[in-house]
């Protein structure tokens, strides 16, 4: 990282581009007459006041020049009369600009900026300067220079990443920027070159997925990393942690979280964001949790399952079908998540990219519009089968928490559900809400609505074979015909005292009449 | 009154031990099955309890099996196979026991140490000990561990397939209690068949 700084050519094609081109040679001194832009302007700068190149002096030279014209503008404007104000007018603004300069960038200076950084900075330090694009949107051009000061970009320098940036283009080429987002999604590509291994992490994500798609708000690297202002370890302090951004209100669960508290308090072992999530390969929640979350909870909690099977009859089975979170999030709303999986393979049913079948078969099923029914449910897979012949579809279903964030509020363990009946028994909260899903391409669930019955329905022995709540999702008619087993299993005796009683009435009637 | 050896110690235990076995798997069955609607115990309590009463029972079956293979009197067991012949019998008895007990009749069966079960008795005692309590506690193994049983219980169609397997064969067995501790109490006294039951002798009045 060191020799991309040594090897930054800032001076060289930032500055020499037009207006103060021998100032930009000029570190440490500056002894030769100006040529540049200024000097077709009309202006004849004379640095031989200047001991170096102050950034503020850069600055001020391109103040009321071409950075107007491009669309650029400071807050602090020079109109083009004062830089014509002379020799002595010059220099001034020289000295003026300079003192406004060592204000800017007074701790970049002391610090770990370069040379030519502070060149940059000489103009992207001054607040408030930016550029519109087509459709209106503020690109900001204002690098705070203390904020870079500290950043470890300082590493790397502007050009580091800014390499695009022509020595005799800038800063009077105009770019066609249609938006901020898609200057800035253009520009992520940069963070390749020296993160090519967190960048394809990140491809592989759930948020570029979304970029992918389109959505304005799916997060690409400056969203999450101030690419001059980043920092080491930014992302392992609760109040900077860049996922609150956009998951507040997942933050705030885990805020109040055994984790959040825990992490308060200075337990750097309690897991943030990343902890559990991963900081750049992010998949959709559910695949996570199928794919290993679970397996990452139990990274630290290592004796997971020994420690269930003590007090946990099925510990196995329970950890396998029913969330961390559907016990250890106590008080949150739950539900059933009836996944498609391939019977032979074991793999849930995905929508195929483009060719969505599952909601129209699904909606196609509910002929009502209130959810499907236990019947709706069995002819939806026969339907979903015989799309693919040979493939037998069948539900597994899985206990989890109603909303993501509600995941996140993982309570102590003493405060876990730990009273069976709490699921098993008939009515149970957790049974109430039912819903079939299969997966995106890119992970994220399509859910369609079920009515709760479908547990409890003799029709599902067929089509939920995988889940089953003992208690709670009890068929019904097996029930009615415990009772008549009851009931049929006592009136046997009485059935059969009364036929003696009969039998023997009638007898003695007959010998009676005999 | 004439006194005949009919249940050797080894069936009169397996008997006892199999009936409190029955009666408290099916009081916790009914604790994990309904809970909240009888609050003996607690959910844990009860399958726990029925975890473990399980394997007893299923040990004392081995007790009977045992006893059965090792012992010329597993003819108790042996189908006749004669159908006109069992058919007959089977009439007979329960000629008996809807009409003639209640009129003075002697019982068509005798009670022989290789001859113990009346017709109906033996059809329905090798159907229950061969095949429905062997399933019941076969499920009842499978629910046990579900996990480690994963192959099994797929197999047969899933945890809700085997379970309800289970509680049918459950049902079955409130029935079959009733009615075997009913005819049970159908001695000459009424205590004859329990009281044979504890000492192995069977008395004929």
């Amino acid at each position: 990282m060191r020799r991309l700084r040594d090897a930054a050519v800032l001076p060289a094609t930032l500055c020499r581009a037009r207006l103060c081109y021998p100032i930009a040679l000029a570190a440490p001194t500056i002894r030769r007459p100006v040529r540049g832009p200024l000097f077709a302007a009309g202006i004849r700068v004379r640095g031989t006041g200047l001991t170096h190149h102050n950034a503020a002096a850069h600055g001020a030279a391109h103040l009321g020049s071409e950075m107007v014209g491009m669309g650029i503008t400071l807050s602090m404007k020079i109109s083009r009369k004062t830089a014509f104000a002379g020799r002595h007018g010059l220099f001034v603004l020289a000295m003026a600009a300079g003192l406004a300069g060592w204000l800017v960038s007074a701790k970049a200076q002391d610090t770990a900026l370069s040379d030519p950084d502070k060149a940059c900075l000489g103009c992207h330090g001054m607040e408030g300067m930016d550029k519109k694009a087509a459709n209106g949107d503020s690109i900001p051009l204002h690098v705070p220079a203390d904020i870079f000061a500290k950043s470890v970009h300082t590493a790397v320098g502007c050009t580091g990443c800014h390499y695009d940036i022509k020595a005799d283009a800038h800063p009077a080429t105009p770019k066609n920027i249609t938006s901020a987002r898609a200057f800035s999604v253009e520009t992520v590509q940069t963070c390749r070159n020296c993160h090519d291994d967190k960048f394809k992490e990140w491809e592989n994500s759930i948020h570029a997925s979304l970029v992918r798609d389109g959505n304005p708000a799916a997060p690409i690297c400056s969203d999450c990393h101030s690419p001059h202002g980043v920092i080491k370890n930014a992302a392992s302090a609760m109040e900077s942690v860049p996922c609150r951004g956009c998951h507040s209100d997942v933050y705030e669960a885990y805020a109040g979280s055994v984790h959040g508290k825990l992490r308060e308090s200075g337990q750097i072992m309690a897991p943030l964001c990343a902890g559990c999530h991963t900081a750049h390969s992010i998949t959709a929640a559910n695949v996570a949790m199928e794919l290993g979350l679970k397996s990452i909870c139990t990274g630290c909690h290592a004796d997971t399952f020994e420690k269930h099977k003590t007090w946990l009859p099925n510990a196995g089975l329970h950890l396998e079908t029913v969330s961390c979170a559907a016990c250890h999030a106590p008080g949150v709303p739950r539900q059933v998540n009836l996944r498609l999986v391939d019977q032979a393979t074991q793999k849930r049913i995905a929508e195929q990219s483009g060719v969505p079948r599952f909601e129209a078969a699904a909606r196609a099923n509910d002929g009502r519009g209130t959810g499907l029914g236990p019947v709706e449910v069995w002819t939806l897979l026969r339907s979903l089968e015989r799309d693919k012949p040979g493939d037998q579809t069948v539900l597994l279903g899985r206990l989890e928490v109603q909303k993501g964030a509600d995941a996140h509020k993982l309570a102590a363990k003493g405060k876990a559900v730990s009273d069976c009946g709490t699921c098993h028994r008939q009515g149970a909260e957790a049974f109430q809400t039912v819903s079939l899903s299969v997966a995106r391409p890119d992970g994220r669930l399509i859910r369609y609505g079920a009515q709760s019955d479908v547990l409890s329905s003799i029709v599902s022995v067929d089509s939920i074979k995988g889940f089953y709540a003992i208690g709670a999702t009890r068929i019904d008619l097996v029930d009615y015909l415990v009772i008549l087993a009851l009931v049929g299993g006592a009136a046997i005796p009485v059935g059969h005292l009364l036929l003696g009683w009969f039998v023997r009435r009638a007898n003695r009637r007959g010998a009676a009449k005999a | 009154m004439h006194k005949t050896y009919v249940h050797p110690l080894p069936v009169r235990l397996w008997h006892w031990i199999n009936a409190v076995g029955f009666l408290l798997l099916i009081l916790t069955g009914v604790h994990i099955r309904y809970v909240g609607v009888f609050d003996l115990m607690s959910f844990r309590t009860a399958v726990t309890l029925h975890n473990w009463i399980g394997f007893v029972v299923i040990a004392d079956y081995f007790v009977w099996l045992l006893f059965y293979l090792t012992s010329d009197k597993i003819v108790n067991y042996v189908p006749d196979l004669n159908a006109r012949r069992l058919f007959t019998k089977a009439f007979r008895q329960v000629r008996y026991y809807g009409y003639g007990m209640f009129v003075g009749e002697k019982d068509p069966h005798t009670v022989t140490p290789y001859d113990k079960f009346n017709p109906m008795q033996a059809m329905l005692y090798s159907v229950v000990m061969l095949i429905v309590a062997p399933i019941q506690f076969y499920t009842g193994i499978l629910l046990w561990d579900v996990q480690r049983f994963s192959a099994q219980v797929e197999f047969f169609g899933g945890v809700r397939i085997v379970d309800t397997i289970h509680v049918l064969i459950f049902a079955f067995f409130i029935v079959y209690i009733f009615m075997h501790a009913y005819l049970g109490a159908l001695g000459r006294p009424w205590t004859a068949h329990y009281k044979a039951m504890f000492t192995g002798w069977e008395e004929e009045h």
